[in-house]
């Protein structure tokens, strides 16, 4: 037997590596993540108000997620101004989000930390200009600003209480925000342009992944829709029955478990078939939607439908678009919700009288659909949480394509680093 | 001057302390000139047998806490790589939000689980609790914070990177740092070990709220009330750890109106933040008579996994692991 | 096996419990050996963090003894250890020492058999349940 490890993986969240296993036969492949933080542990037995500032050390939308599912336990309503102040942080999240994908993706042939002069010998005709980089991070600056504005933090954000947000704005912060807001819509657009002449395809290694399931909760709706590899909808269900519908396999060469669709029993990851495991994210989006908010002039949602055709196929290069394709939306969005009408109100946020005991919600986040659910006692005490994570989700899928990666460069073990590259840049945009 | 080798890693924990570094990427581009990232495998996917190729490198920083063996070993490894090491974010300094999972009773239910012996797939074990950076190896330095905030970690880059080279980047870096540290970079002199890049005094010193006398009859939950923006919360009834917790923040949360949570651990003249907390907080208390105190400390909840939220694996004097703990790996049967 | 023999620190006030504590020697009273006596100048400066520290450095309970109420030579110090008592031992219990570890108690200059009789009692009381957190008798260095 021999054993091939691939570590540690770049850009994953946590740390991760892939095995692959040769016993004669076809190499077998493992995803695995090498840690794991018992969420559950960490917040049973303390105050749910909490939660939201404990959770965010999942992923900054956690921290919105958090405080729906507390309006929820706490049976409260967030007046329209802290409605939008969240959707206007979640909006920025995206933007930031998938701006740093992109930068990671355009950076990965060049080190952007090496020195100016030594990299301007280095270009060979993979690099992107390390202008077009700097401005990318330019714009994760200024919205990153923004996430400071309305969240208090950029990373872990803590303004949203349960019902409502905890302060208002301020006049500097106003004109500040129509200023990040146009700048970063009018970059997303010049984005847009450079990389249709970059053609993401020709940069990486791209191929199809077989097809899967999908799950999505479309515009402002409470549903979950599961659409095929196609884009048409096989089933829908209500929101809050999340946790009922979706199980979680626990295998024993991962700390991460694999969510899938408990009705369809779960398939083994490497049956020739699998109906059960689904993913979620961008891609998952852009597929389903028949149509996209798109705030700008019919003639750039054009090109777009010229470049995707009527569903994209489920490949990599078509994720890394759909990642700039919400950049777009997230940006336009934000000009939207940055103007001074919608960040003002008379009321920041309603007080809570009673206790539930029990509160939900399930967002779409820059990752992917993410849902909370917790049990308290009647002082609020946590007493039991689920939470369904994008990574948790799309962890079938991530296993699929490093599987899909190794098996189709024959020649990976002559060369493990550019698998290791190939496998990197195909579970970035996911 | 030879150019500094610098090294970024996070054991367990997230990925905000190095989006944290990410964010300076503009200001981190000036380094160039004087420091390279040698090591960094979330953004340049630097493989370990690298690290080895590299030589010794100079400013390791290392976020994440200590979880399970791998992250051991990877601190082991920086650390003998590495002249001076920098615990980086709350997880690696105190132990961070991961640690909460030690105040879970333990149970035979809810035990770490660990794996079975023989795993052909060597996923690392867990280790027996959630240990910080300083109880596996020696720690040189400590950006605190949750995340560190960038102007400290910037701080912190520069003047391990300059140390006394760059008089006009350091004067301006010194201007933010506590006094002995600032005059120790200033004139080039490794600052003392076990420094923390962040202020000496407590929050309540940078907080912009308004303190007036300290005197409640009641305590509310952040959920409850809707607190006066301008006055100090702890005054207003919301339990707010600023009195306990290092300056450096510059007041965060509390301008946002949620209450101080303590990232940035214990502030310098503080032994305990629980004990201290304890005795601020009941000083507080408008009341001589016994049964009415008692009434009021009844509505207080999860005392400790407030106090000790960032700092329970190295701040809390009644948790800290001892040596022998920290020193086994954990058992492989 | 040998009996288990507890550790106790006792906190006691210089111009009351102090003195009693004496007294009670002078008495002769049957004592346990176990206590360790602090001599402080009042009950109002133990502070929260002199009590941690002692369950942490190894105590196995922790006593404060000082005037009775409204007999403080500094008026109200003694008011001032009741109002942290309560909110201390919630929090040394979530912490895992037990409230039976931690008493407050006021004692009297006058009231050495009280002094006798509540140390025999507390000692009893801590050998019953044991050893207090005995995975941590060497805490490493605190943070910086």
């Amino acid at each position: 037997m021999r054993r091939t490890i691939l570590e540690p993986l770049r850009w994953m969240e946590e740390l991760a590596r892939v095995m692959v296993i040769e016993n004669g036969g076809p190499p077998k492949t493992f995803l695995q993540v090498m840690t794991k933080l018992n969420l559950s542990r960490m917040c049973i037995g303390r105050p749910v108000e909490e939660l939201p500032r404990i959770l965010t050390i999942l992923s900054p939308a956690h921290h919105l997620v958090s405080a729906m599912a507390l309006d929820s336990l706490f049976n409260v309503t967030p007046p329209p101004l802290a409605v939008n102040m969240r959707d206007a942080l979640l909006q920025t999240l995206f933007f930031v989000r998938h701006m740093r994908k992109l930068y990671f993706f355009l950076s990965s042939h060049s080190n952007p930390f090496e020195d100016f002069s030594l990299s301007q010998r280095n270009i060979d005709q993979h690099s992107v200009p390390r202008d077009l980089i700097d401005q990318i991070m330019r714009h994760v600056a200024l919205a990153q600003e923004a996430t400071k504005i309305l969240g208090g933090r950029a990373d872990h954000p803590i303004s949203a209480v349960p019902g409502g947000v905890s302060r208002f704005l301020k006049q500097p912060y106003y004109d500040r925000l129509s200023e990040i807001g146009r700048s970063c819509l009018s970059f997303s657009i010049k984005l847009a342009r450079v990389l249709a002449d970059l053609k993401p395809e020709e940069l990486l290694y791209d191929f199809d992944i077989q097809p899967i399931l999908s799950l999505t909760i479309p515009g402002n709706s409470n549903e979950v829709q599961v659409s095929d590899s196609s884009g048409e909808l096989t089933c829908q269900f209500p929101a809050d029955q999340i946790f009922e519908k979706i199980g979680f396999q626990k295998e024993p060469w991962t700390y991460k478990p694999f969510a899938f669709l408990k009705e369809k029993g779960w398939n083994s990851l490497d049956s020739e078939k699998v109906t059960s495991i689904y993913f979620v994210g961008p891609l998952a989006r852009l597929k389903s939607q028949k149509e996209i908010g798109f705030p700008l002039s019919g003639e750039n949602w054009k090109s777009f439908e010229d470049t995707f055709g009527s569903t994209p196929t489920f490949g990599i290069a078509n994720a890394y678009r759909a990642l700039q394709v919400e950049i777009f939306q997230a940006a336009g969005r934000m000009v939207d919700l940055y103007r001074q009408e919608s960040l003002t109100g008379p009321v920041i946020r309603n007080i809570p009288t009673e206790i539930k005991g029990e509160g939900f919600a399930a967002i779409e986040s820059p990752d992917g659909l993410i849902a909370h659910r917790y049990k308290t006692d009647s002082r609020g005490i946590v007493e039991e949480i689920e939470i369904l994570d994008s990574a948790t989700q799309n962890n079938a899928l991530k296993c699929l394509i490093a599987k899909k990666v190794v098996e189709e460069s024959a020649d990976w073990n002559h060369d493990p680093k550019l698998t290791k590259v190939r496998i990197e840049e195909a579970l970035l945009p996911f | 001057m030879p150019k500094k080798k610098l090294a970024v890693y996070t054991a367990t924990g997230c990925a905000a302390c190095e989006n944290t570094i990410l964010d300076i990427h503009y200001d981190l581009g000036s380094l160039t000139r004087s420091a390279d990232i040698v090591f960094w495998p979330y953004v340049l996917g630097s493989q370990w047998d690298g690290l080895n190729e590299q030589g010794p490198v100079d400013v390791c920083f290392f976020a994440g806490a200590i979880r399970t063996e791998a992250d051991r070993i990877a601190a082991v490894r920086l650390r003998s790589n590495s002249k001076l090491m920098v615990a980086c974010g709350a997880c690696a300094a105190f132990g961070g939000l991961p640690s909460l999972t030690d105040l879970h009773p333990e149970t035979p239910e809810n035990r770490p689980e660990h794996l079975d012996e023989g795993n052909e797939f060597l996923l690392p074990k867990l280790e027996s609790r959630v240990f910080a950076l300083e109880h596996i190896v020696d720690v040189d330095y400590f950006v605190p914070g949750c995340p560190p905030t960038r102007d400290f970690l910037w701080a912190a880059i520069q003047s391990l990177v300059y140390m006394g080279d760059s008089p006009t980047r350091i004067s301006f870096t010194a201007s933010r740092l506590p006094m002995a540290l600032a005059e120790s970079i200033t004139s080039g002199i490794v600052p003392p070990r076990g420094s923390v890049f962040a202020g000496e005094k407590a929050v309540c010193a940078s907080c912009s709220r308004i303190k007036e006398e300290k005197k409640f009859r009641g305590f509310y939950r952040p959920y409850e009330i809707d607190p006066d923006s301008g006055r100090c919360l702890l005054e207003q009834g919301i339990l707010c750890q600023g009195l306990a917790t290092r300056e450096g923040c510059g007041g965060l949360c509390t301008a946002v109106g949620a209450a101080c949570r303590g990232c940035f651990g214990k502030a310098e003249a503080v032994f305990d933040p629980g004990a201290k907390m304890v005795s601020a907080v009941s000083s507080t208390f408008d009341s001589t008579e016994a049964s009415e105190i008692e009434g009021l400390t009844k509505t207080f909840v999860d005392l400790a996994g407030t106090f000790y939220r960032y700092t329970l694996a190295t701040q809390c004097a009644l948790r800290t692991p001892n040596a022998e703990e920290a020193k086994h790996a954990p058992d492989n049967s | 096996m040998t009996r288990f023999e507890p550790k106790i620190i006792a906190f006691l006030c210089n111009w009351c419990s102090y003195v009693a504590a004496d007294a009670a020697g002078v008495s002769r009273f049957v004592q346990k050996p176990n206590v360790r006596v602090i001599r402080v100048f009042c009950s109002g400066m133990v502070d929260p963090s002199y009590v941690i520290k002692a369950f942490a450095s190894g105590a196995d309970g922790v006593l404060v003894a000082g005037c009775h109420p409204g007999d403080c030579h500094y008026l109200a110090g003694n008011i001032k250890a009741l109002r942290r008592s309560f909110l201390l031992r919630k929090l040394l219990s979530e912490l895992g020492v037990e409230e039976k570890r931690f008493r407050l108690e006021w004692i009297a200059a006058s009231e050495s058999p009280l002094y006798a009789k509540l140390m025999n009692e507390m000692i009893e009381d801590v050998r019953n349940l044991g050893p207090c957190m005995p995975s941590s008798q060497k805490p490493l260095k605190g943070v910086a």
